[in-house]
Order: structure tokens, then sequence, then C-alpha cells
């Protein structure tokens, strides 16, 4: 088996909320990426998606679980003690306008993450213009500020910073999301290349299924905080086990015609903090039974999948 | 015979003011709308769908205002209406839905009471029967327990709920023309299709022509019966929606709808378009497109290509759209009104 | 490059017109340029010594010697009013400086952390904020004995905690930006996040928080010099020297006339300053 590259244990995050009740943002989630593997993690609104991002770069710790960055167990480090660790793992954030410090110039931006690690000015400086140069931006873009940049250059920019310090795992948080179409047909190209030159490890996570499609090895499936379904891109996509799954592969409006439209999933998702009792998704599975009210199903190994249903298929 | 539009945009312009200059960012905008038609106006930020979307609600702003066109709702003129004849259409006989639902509901107000706001204000209902009114207004809409979530306040509904709430209002007084700028984008997928359901459904209802603007091809295909594609501030094609995908009449267009990454399977490389869109104050010399065009040449860079009509109801502007329709032209639509729907 | 793009120079010209665009810096820079000068180069600018005394010239009228008269010393009040120019923005500047840097350190600090430390330094704030400034300035006077030390501890200890407030909710607003978040996965360390990351993106409204309270400091010093508080004689002080013209308002009122007016004047010109560098540095320039 190949060495994960960070794993994450059964890991938990509860918010308090009020009356003493708690929100589970995320439920008994575990997950393991390999060394040069990317995966895609999708869902909707409250489906935990975020927070897990979060506690994968601990910006946020887990209510209980375990976080291995590299097979070490760096749940219970000091934020001091993660410092020098921290690396290894970057991300690139949503916003392409809240993520970069408006007041910084570019290479400094980009230069940042590489001045903790005590090198020498000229090593950094030609690290920036590296950097610059594999993301396709002009090797003057340094000496300028962020205003002066679209979005689909700074979400360039927010994409070098995070490969200057040369990590290990890289961590897109709806990257593309806030993107145009065609800018963001030219960031999704530019991960997938940058993922085939440096063979790194990246967690893609998005709701936009073609965009995850598009850069992904594996995809998971999110849902009220827990991992409904896990499988290879092809699989998945072209054959969903998981009634959630299929629900969401049916309701995305392909730029297709003539598609065939089956009847929309009812029902809103439920608040985290009303998780319906056994099968979060039983009230709006076309599948239900009795037995999705009264026991949870566990995550199962199905043909080199794993689904969370009693009814797969 | 066709029946008149609804809605009429002929040569339309809008210039907004920044300091001292005007700078234009709508030119040459026409388009027609017939009633229980959809008409999906497709186009990235900066193109200008929006708006077209505010210069026909006449909501531009202080900066913002018309520099030439017209713009018939219902065969009457409203680019030059007193803002009280407008206050008196908007709401009534168009109206338009937001798409961010939050901003657009009052917090302080319930639903209900928002709801019937409109009937008492438009239609001079009681309020006994304004609430009533409401009330199966939010069940049409898909609203589940009406009654009890009349009272509830916008923070207690779901995106999804506000949205349809938002729907509700909007054709409270069942408008000819509903204008729905990107309804769906901030909700998730699986809401979003139940939403797009609804809202095709209501042209059938109530008759009720629908402008649906949108960055979003998929939602194209699944809702409009007519697309208008919008670059720069222009028209650029406009088409019934089977033929423009069967084959686009100009080379956006169709590197717009290559560009979408689809669920349905995995592609070696995306295609993408080179640069970014201009803004439309400062535009490249001839066509707008030329310099991220793969198929540009010498005139595109020259002259700029003028909306021309084709057979099959299809307007493209592009030098090369015989080439890519294989078509001709029928006549050349500089100032005139465009066709509607296909004979 | 796209019709986006434009140079950084660009965007501090842009500053520069928009500031020559507004009336109300200007003309507040102006007075405030000049009331700086005055200070700077009072001892070369006044006519006669502030402290030379001539009792037979007692409330004398403005003449070619005295151009605004003499006050009840027979001191030039000229003289005086140019020398209290630099008392005055002395001892405002000092506590600018003193209250700028405690309270947006402790606001940051606040706003940041969080917790205990947020606890501690709100409820500080809260403490001292119940106090009016003159009931701070006649408790420490009385510990210490009144005098320009008294008055600037006094008045930095008034006015810090309206800047720590300001600071922590400027921080606060800033802590959900992104880039922060980016800059604790790239390793950066709290102090240095606080120092590069959100300082120079709270400068604008600390600035034009800190050339509006410039005024109101100076009318509080000239408040405290007029009780008697303050600088003490001989040194000149434009609170000091309403006092004594009041005495004599209606026979001489030279004196209480022109350091009202200087004082009033030179007030007005940092609330000017403040009024446009607000207009200034709002959204639009910041080009977000």
């Amino acid at each position: 088996m190949t060495a994960s590259v960070l794993a994450l244990e059964r890991v938990r995050r509860d918010f308090p909320a009020a009356g003493g009740r708690a929100l589970r943002a995320v439920d008994d989630v575990s997950l393991s990426l390999a060394s040069g593997e990317t995966i895609g993690i999708v869902g909707e609104s409250g489906c935990g998606k975020s927070t897990l991002a979060r506690i994968i770069l601990k910006l946020l710790p887990a209510t209980s679980g375990r976080l291995l960055w590299a097979g070490e167990d760096v749940t219970a480090l000091s934020e001091r003690m993660m410092r020098p660790r921290r690396r290894h793992i970057q991300a690139v954030f949503q916003d392409p306008v809240s993520s970069l410090n408006p007041r910084m110039r570019v290479a400094d931006i980009i230069a940042e993450p590489l001045r903790q690690l005590r090198l020498s000015r000229s090593t950094v400086k030609e690290h920036v213009q590296q950097t610059l140069a594999l993301v396709g931006l002009p090797a003057n873009s340094g000496e300028r500020f962020p205003h002066a940049f679209s979005g689909g250059q700074r979400q360039r920019i927010a994409i070098a910073r995070a490969l200057a310090v040369e990590p290990t795992i890289v961590v897109f948080d709806e990257a593309t999301s806030s993107l145009d179409v065609s800018v963001q047909a030219q960031i999704l190209n530019l991960i997938a290349e940058v993922q085939a030159r440096l063979s790194l490890s990246f967690i893609f996570i998005s709701h936009n299924l073609g965009a995850v499609r598009h850069v992904s090895g594996r995809v998971a499936v999110m849902y009220l905080g827990r991992l409904v379904e896990e499988a290879e891109e092809a699989a998945l996509f072209d054959e969903p086990q998981h009634p959630y799954t299929q629900a969401l592969l049916a309701a995305v409006p392909e730029p297709v015609l003539g598609q065939r439209r089956p009847a929309p999933l009812p029902g809103e998702v439920p608040s985290a903090l009303d998780r319906p009792p056994a099968c979060h998704f039983h009230p709006r599975c076309p599948r239900a039974q009795t037995r999705c009210r009264e026991q949870d199903p566990a995550l199962r190994d199905i043909g080199g999948r794993l689904v969370r249903c009693h009814f797969p298929g | 015979m066709t029946p008149s539009p609804v809605l009429a945009v002929t040569d339309l312009g809008v210039a907004f003011r920044t300091g001292d200059s005007d700078h234009p960012v709508l030119s040459n905008v026409s388009f027609t709308i017939a009633p229980s038609e959809i008409l999906g106006i497709v186009g990235e930020s900066g193109s200008g769908k929006s708006v077209t979307a505010m210069a026909v609600m006449r909501l531009l702003g202080p900066q913002g205002r018309i520099t030439g066109g017209t713009v018939e709702l219902d065969g009457a003129d409203i680019t030059a209406l007193p803002e009280k004849a407008m206050l008196a259409l908007r709401g009534r006989t168009v109206a338009m839905i937001f798409q961010e639902p939050m901003t657009s509901l009052n917090p302080l107000l319930t639903v209900g009471f928002q709801i019937a706001e409109v009937l008492r204000e438009k239609l001079l209902l009681g309020r006994a029967e304004a609430r009533a009114r409401a009330v199966t207004l939010m069940r049409n809409a898909g609203i589940p327990s009406p009654v009890q979530r009349a009272d509830d306040y916008p923070h207690m509904l779901s995106g999804g709920m506000r949205q349809r709430i938002m729907i509700a209002i909007a054709m409270a007084c069942e408008p000819r023309l509903l204008i729905a700028d990107e309804p769906t984008t901030a909700l998730d997928v699986t809401i979003q299709a139940q939403i797009l359901d609804m809202m095709a459904e209501l042209r059938h209802r109530h008759g009720a022509a629908i402008m649906l603007i949108t960055h979003d091809m998929g939602v194209i295909a699944r809702m409009a019966d007519r697309v208008l594609v919008m670059y720069a501030g222009e028209v650029v094609e406009c088409a019934p929606i089977a033929e423009m995908f069967a084959r686009p009449a100009h080379p956006y267009t169709r590197l717009l709808m290559a560009a979408i990454p689809t669920a349905r399977r995995k592609v070696a490389n995306l295609p993408s378009i080179p640069g970014v869109m201009p803004s439309p104050g400062r535009p490249p010399s001839g066509c707008r497109f030329h310099p991220r065009c793969p198929m540009a040449i010498d005139i595109c860079r020259t002259r700029p290509p003028l909306l021309r009509a084709f057979q099959a109801g299809r307007i493209s502007r592009c030098h090369r759209a015989e080439e890519m329709l294989g078509l001709q032209p029928t006549d050349t639509l500089a100032a005139t009104a465009m066709l509607g729907a296909a004979p | 490059m796209s019709a986006a793009t434009f140079r950084s120079s660009r965007f501090s010209s842009a500053l520069w017109r928009a500031f020559l665009r507004n009336r109300n810096a200007i003309i507040g820079s102006a007075i405030v340029l000049l009331a700086v000068i005055v200070a700077i180069l009072s001892p070369l600018l006044a006519p006669h010594a502030y402290d030379e005394t001539n009792l037979l010239n007692a409330w004398g009228p403005p003449d070619n010697s005295f151009w605004l008269g003499t006050d009840e010393l027979g001191r030039d009040t000229l003289s005086r009013l140019i020398v209290g120019a630099r008392t005055s923005l002395l001892i405002a500047g000092s506590v600018v400086a003193i209250t700028l840097s405690a309270g947006v350190a402790l606001g940051a600090v606040a706003g940041y952390l969080g917790g205990w430390a947020d606890r501690i330094i709100m409820r500080s704030v809260d403490v001292v904020l119940a106090f009016p400034e003159v009931v701070f300035a006649i408790v420490i006077a009385a510990a210490i004995g009144p005098g320009t030390t008294t008055v600037i501890v006094a008045l930095s200890m008034v006015w810090w905690p309206g800047v720590a407030r300001l600071s922590r909710s400027l921080v606060l607003t800033l802590r959900s930006e992104s880039f922060i978040e980016a800059a604790v996965v790239a390793g950066v360390p709290t102090s240095i996040i606080i120092w590069r990351h959100l300082l120079p993106n709270m400068l604008s409204p600390i600035l034009v928080r800190a050339s509006v309270g410039v005024g109101f400091i100076i009318m509080s010093e000239a408040t405290l010099s007029f009780l008697g508080l303050g600088v003490q004689e001989p040194v000149p002080s434009w609170g000091g020297m309403i006092r004594e013209g009041l005495t004599a308002l209606y026979t001489d009122p030279m004196l209480a006339i022109s350091a009202s007016l200087v004082l009033g004047v030179t007030i007005i010109g940092f609330n000017l300053l403040g009024d446009g560098l607000r207009d200034i540095l709002d959204p639009k320039i910041e080009g977000r």
C-alpha cells in the first residue's frame, strides 16, 4: 500500500449551538490521500466539506478523530509546533479578492510562505520568478499589487503562493467557483498541468461536479457531514451507487440538449442541527424503506468503492 | 401569424458615468421576447447581461443612462417614460428576481406580509384577501405548509425557499414579463433543479414571457427556447436553442460551450479561451472578440462586424458566420428590430 | 495584459488627484500646515519674548510693536499665541502618538486573539470610558501636580479606549478575510500576521479618526489649561490665554478674541482635514 501523505481517521467536528445542542458539521469522516493523487470532495451546502477543509489544514481543531500528515499524528500539536510543518500542506481559497492582502506586492505575497524557511534572499527571489512562470504570469507581475489583476490572474497568484514553498499537498477550497466559465477552464487546465508536472497530491473541494470530474482521480460525496460514497472518478460519475449521488448527477444541468429529466429531488437539505435519525438521507430518498429510518447504514466496501446505503445500486 | 412580442428591444445603448466621462457599457443590443417564451441571455461577467435587465426595468441608477435605442413593452416605448409611470409598471407588468434572495427581502417583515404588500399596493386588494392570495401564491410556488410559513421571517427559510418567495412576489400580479437575473446561481444543484422546473411551469400557467439571465450554459440548455449570447456589451448571437447547440454561429459561443467541464465525461484537455474579456469602454479595434478568436482573419481586426440575420431565425455578429452556419444572410440588422421566433 | 491592469504608481497618483479635488482636504491641510510651521518656527516668528513682562503696558491696545496688543502683564499677545501653537501642537502630537500606538496595539490584540485578552482589554476600555476627562485630569493633577506632563497623561488615558475599540472592530472584520487564513496556512507567526497583514489594512480608518481626534485633543488641552490644570505660567497656551482674556472681556477683548479665533480655526482645520481624508480614502480609491 502506497504511503498516504494525508489521512483522516474518524474525524468529527461539533459546534456548540443554542439550547445546549451541538451542530455536527463533520461526522465520522475517514479519508486517505496517496502520493500523487487528487481526491475530489463534492457536496451541497451544509455537507461539511468546507469545515473538513479547515480541519485538514489545521485551521480548525477536530472534536475527535485523528489527523495525520505524512504519517505523523498532528492532531494534538500546538500551533507553534505546527508552523515548521505547515509548508507541506498549502491552500487555495475561493475568493480571489480577499485571499490576497491588497497592501502587499505580488512578489511578497508569493514569497511569504518561503520567508518562514529562512532561505537566502536570492533563493527566495528565484523561487518567486520560477513559480510565476509556472502559473503563466508575466515576470514583472511581482512588482504590482493584486488590484491590478483580474479574478483569474489573482487566482493564479494564489496558486503560485501555494506552490512556491514546494508543498506535498495542496487543498483547493472552491478555488474555481468564483470564476467565469472561460477563466475557470484556464485554471482547471493549470491545476491539471501542475499536478502532472510536479506529481503533487491535491484535495479539490467543490460543488461543481464537472470541475471535480476534470481534475480528480477519486471522488468522495458528502451529505450532512457524512461521507456517503467514495469511488474512482469514472466509477462514481458513470455508475453512481448511492441514491444521493444519483440525484446530484441527475440534477446538474448539462450544456446538452435532450437530457432525460427525472423528477428533481424533493425537499431541502435538513438543518445540521436537526439531522434525520439513522440514514440522514432517508426523508428525501426515493428508495427509502423502514430499515433506513431505524438503522444507521455503515460505510461499506462494495467492489472497490465505499457506499453508505442499505440499498445501493 | 406570430403574436406581437411582449418585449422588443431595438439598438439599445447604455453608458455609465464615472468621474467626468461617460463609458459605454452596452451597444446595439436588440432582441424580442414573445408571450410564454423563455429567452436565455448568456454571457460572462462584464458582458452586459445584467445591465440589459436593469435598462429594461429603468433601474440603471444615477450613474447610468440609456444613450439610444428603444425598449418596447407591449408595444409602448418605455425609454422616456417618467418615473411615476415606470413605478406603476414595475411589479405589475414587468417583475424581476435576483440572485441573492436574502438581500431582496426585508429581514424585518414576515414573508407573507411582503407578498401581501405587493397585492395590496398594486392590485388594491383588502388585507384579508391579500393574505389569502399570498398563501395561494406560496402554495403554487411549491412552499410546503404555506399557511404557517407565511408568518416566518426571511432568515428562518432556506435559500431555496426564499427564492420561491421571491418568485411568488414577482408573479403576484401576473406580470407580462419576468426578468430573472441569475436566479439559481446561489442555490444548491438539487434545489436549483426544483426552482428551474417551477419557473418553466410559470410560462404555461401564466403565459408570462421570461428573460432568464445566466452564465450557466447548462441552465440555458434546460430552460431556454431561444438564446441570446452577449460579449463585451454587444449581442454576438441569437438563435433557437436546438439550432444553437447543433451549430453555433459565433466562435465565442462555440468556445464557451466547449470550455465547460461536464460531469458526463472526463476530457483530456479543457478547451479554454485565452485572454480576458475587454471592458466595453475600451474595445479592441474591429471585432471585439478578435484578439481571443481562433478564427480571426484580417477583416476582423479592422472592421467591426454587424449583427446580421440569416435564414432559420439565426442571427450572428461575425464576419465568418456564413461559413459557420452554411447559410446566407437575409438582411442587415444595423438599426432595425430583430426578428422574433422563427416563422 | 488586460484592460484591468494599471500600474501601482497610477494608484497613488489617483489618490493625489482625489486629494486635489477635495476642498475639505485642501483647506484643512493648508490650515494644519500653517499651524505646524508656526509651531516649529515659533522662536523665529515671535516678535517679542513670550515671557517679557512690562507692567507699564498692561492691556495695551494693538499697535505697531504689539500687533494684537498686550495682556495683563504687558506681554505681547501675538508672540504668546505663536508660542502657544507650539505648546498645543506638541501636546496634541504626543497624545496622538501615545494613543495610536497603545490603542491600535491593544485593540488589535483583543480583536485577533479574543478570549481572555479580549475580555481584559475591553473591560478596561469600558471602565476608562466611564470617566469624563476632566475628572481624570483632576485626579492625576492631584497626584503629580498640574503641568504639561499631567495634560499629556490625562488626555492619553482618555483617548486610547476609543482608538482601541475602533482597532478591535477593524481587526474583527479583517480576521475573516481569507488572506489571513492563507497567512496562517503559510506558517506565518501571529505577531507578523498582525504587523504585516492586519495593520496596513487598518490604516485608512485610523488615519481619519486620528486627524479628527487631534482637533478634539487640542480643545481638551485648552479646557484643561483653562481650568488651570495644564500648562503652567509663564509658558503660554491658548486655553490659558482665553481664561486670562475672559477676565477683561468687556474692556480689552483682544486677548480673548484672538486666542479663541486661533484655537477655533486650528480645530476646524484638523476637522476639515479628517473629513477630507475620509472621503478620499474610502472604498472608491481602495480598488476593492
